[in-house]
């Protein structure tokens, strides 16, 4: 019988070997083949676009990307930005989160209402309003206009307060007795208890910033300001069509993401489980 | 000196629904009071009112004389040990010990000294540099109480720490609890629904029911004199027998007609009770199938038939009827009369009770 059962067992595992190495290839092949274009020449992409190796392996879209464009002050733009952002949401979140989860005040459900509605209102329908005031406010064209409509997030407050709500309240009335302020039970207890939420909001933010397309688009207008997903346009507009150098500064782009995934992942899969959410 | 005193306490939430009511209570300096009763019946309120845990909705609340009822938690010189322990789970045992320490600006090798101190009167030393999930929970509840007892407070509440651990653990800490209460010798105030650890460790018990103090006495007293139906039966495993009936010219009379004599001393305070429904109470071990007591107690001797014997390893219990009432006795391995199905038993009337149907009182005392 456990012959049987092991012989099963071994197919079962064969099998899905092979279906999650196909799906794998799959979902990775796309970028593989970016990879290996920037490789390439662009008149080798177009000239033969079923090649899959490059014929004539070459970096000079990779120098044209990093010496003879702005690429480093795009890069510069792209990391302030997104690095900024999340780390000034990861503390937002996390004490908002704490002073809902915590604090007992009369509007304490409503203010946790409003926050979460704000979330209902689709991005377009305030577009204009936005740009209104970073207009008024004399932020056009600036990076600033990135970094601080952002600071807070509804979502990640969402995240914390939830995670903060599962801590037990005796942990809380443990610090209170050892005489900790309330600055010290958010620090010292609460930061490192909701490790995982703030690991999986950080992956989330600094992805959904990074690659964000739409905000930059809005309020930058001058090359030196753009970020990285904005710029990508620069070797691709209706005049310019550099290919390789599309590839080459696409796949530049995806270091940072890939970097903070690999180091995030663990948060990151926990996180989608907690929030049901891709 | 770290007496506590509750003067009228009460405890009434925003939904009206009063949890606590009129709790008068006065704990001496060093003594280890025990607060017990069922799930909901107020103990853990009225703990967590004296911690500041819960706002005390009237009454007051003295620790050292000193009215500390709209004092802050942190200024009371309580230290608490929760249920679940309560160990910041990210944190060292080392860590765990002497954050308190920390957060009152103590100097760091003065930390260090009472941090090792305590940990070796916990024997949880080796432990210093693990995290609580890698402790067991009894070491994860030593921790919980070196907690506690590195800040050397006034008073030290405990809410049921002992219940999150094995049967066997159990009995092995309530040893363990006993021991360092008289080594350290501070005011302890323990709430717990077990009747054996309370009546194993306090000095005295106060028993509780739905938000109201039923008795306050020593473990001896609340046993052997419960001042109504619900102490009786709290208290005690086997739960007490009770066979109802009523009083008739100074004989108790059973609901199945069997007449016991009551004793001279207790007829003047059945006087009132003739004719009005009542609860004889006798428990386990005080119904005897020896000849001393049959034939001291005649008319309270019955033909007790067997259903299941339980064997307890020092003793039996056996379960049965008397008149076809349920009743159980309780005998020593030594008694040869706890292996037949059917024998005589006889009640020490003098250690039984008599309570009054209606309001649960016990007439005798």
């Amino acid at each position: 019988m456990n012959i049987i059962k092991d012989k099963r067992n071994i197919r079962i595992r064969v099998f899905s070997f092979i279906v999650l190495t196909i799906l794998t290839l799959f979902f990775v092949a796309p970028y593989i083949w970016m990879l290996l274009n920037s490789f390439k020449s662009t008149k080798e992409i177009l000239l033969h676009p079923t090649n899959i190796l490059p014929e004539e392996f070459t970096i000079k879209s990779y120098q044209k990307v990093l010496f003879d464009s702005p690429f480093v002050y795009w890069f510069r733009n792209s990391l302030i930005v997104t690095v900024v952002d999340t780390v000034v949401i990861l503390f937002t979140s996390s004490i908002i989160g704490f002073v809902l989860s915590k604090y007992k005040f009369k509007l304490n459900k409503f203010c946790f209402f409003l926050i979460l509605a704000t979330m209902m209102m689709p991005t377009t329908a305030v577009m204009i309003p936005n740009f209104l005031i970073i207009s008024k406010l004399g932020w056009y064209d600036k990076i600033i206009s990135l970094i601080v409509p952002t600071f807070c997030n509804a979502f990640g407050i969402f995240l914390c307060k939830q995670f903060i709500d599962d801590l037990p309240k005796e942990l809380f009335e443990s610090a209170m007795l050892d005489n900790a302020s309330d600055l010290k039970i958010f620090y010292r207890i609460v930061i490192p208890a909701i490790k995982p939420a703030l690991g999986s909001l950080a992956i989330f933010t600094f992805l959904g910033i990074w690659n964000d397309y739409q905000t930059p688009l809005i309020y930058l207008n001058s090359t030196k300001n753009m970020t990285l997903p904005l710029a990508l346009s620069f070797f691709n507009s209706q005049h310019l069509s550099d290919l390789s150098a599309t590839m080459a500064a696409a796949a530049l782009i995806m270091v940072p993401s890939t970097v903070v995934f690999l180091i995030f992942q663990k948060y990151f899969i926990k996180g989608i489980a907690m929030t049901g959410m891709k | 000196m770290s007496n506590v005193r509750l003067e009228n306490i009460n405890k009434i939430y925003d939904n009206n629904v009063q949890a606590v009511f009129d709790f008068n209570l006065e704990i001496k300096d060093r003594e280890f009071v025990v607060f017990v009763g069922p799930s909901g019946c107020g103990k853990t309120t009225t703990l967590r009112m004296i911690a500041g845990l819960e706002d005390i909705s009237s009454g007051k609340l003295y620790i050292d004389d000193e009215d500390v009822t709209n004092v802050e938690a942190k200024k009371r010189g309580i230290a608490m040990v929760f249920q679940n322990y309560a160990l910041y789970p990210h944190m060292s045992v080392y860590q765990n010990l002497s954050f308190s320490l920390e957060n009152n600006k103590v100097d760091k090798k003065a930390i260090d000294e009472k941090v090792h101190e305590t940990a070796k009167i916990l024997d949880i030393e080796e432990y210093l540099q693990r995290k609580p999930k890698a402790l067991s929970g009894g070491q994860r509840q030593r921790v919980a109480l070196g907690r506690a007892i590195v800040r050397d407070a006034k008073v030290y509440l405990m809410d049921e720490p002992l219940s999150n651990l094995d049967a066997k653990l159990r009995v092995q800490m309530r040893t363990e609890l006993i021991r360092l209460h008289q080594q350290i010798g501070a005011t302890t105030i323990y709430v717990t629904h077990d009747q054996t650890e309370a009546m194993t460790m306090a000095d005295r018990i106060v028993v509780m029911n739905k938000g109201k103090i039923q008795q306050v006495g020593t473990p001896r007293e609340v046993y052997d004199q419960p001042i109504n139906l619900f102490v009786a039966s709290f208290l005690g495993s086997p739960q007490i027998n009770l066979l109802k009936g009523s009083y008739r010219d100074g004989k108790f009379v059973l609901a199945s007609g069997h007449e016991i004599e009551v004793p001279k001393p207790q007829l003047e305070k059945l006087k009132e009770y003739e004719g009005k429904p009542l609860v004889f109470g006798v428990r386990a071990e005080d119904a005897h199938a020896i000849d001393e007591v049959l034939d001291t107690y005649p008319s309270a001797s019955f033909d007790f038939e067997v259903d299941v014997i339980e064997m307890l390893g020092h003793e039996y219990l056996l379960y049965g009827k008397i008149e076809d009432m349920d009743f159980v006795v309780s005998m020593t391995k030594h008694d040869t009369d706890a292996k037949q199905r059917k024998f005589k038993i006889a009640f020490d009337l003098n250690r039984c009770h008599i309570f009054d149907e209606e309001s649960g009182r016990n007439i005798l005392l």
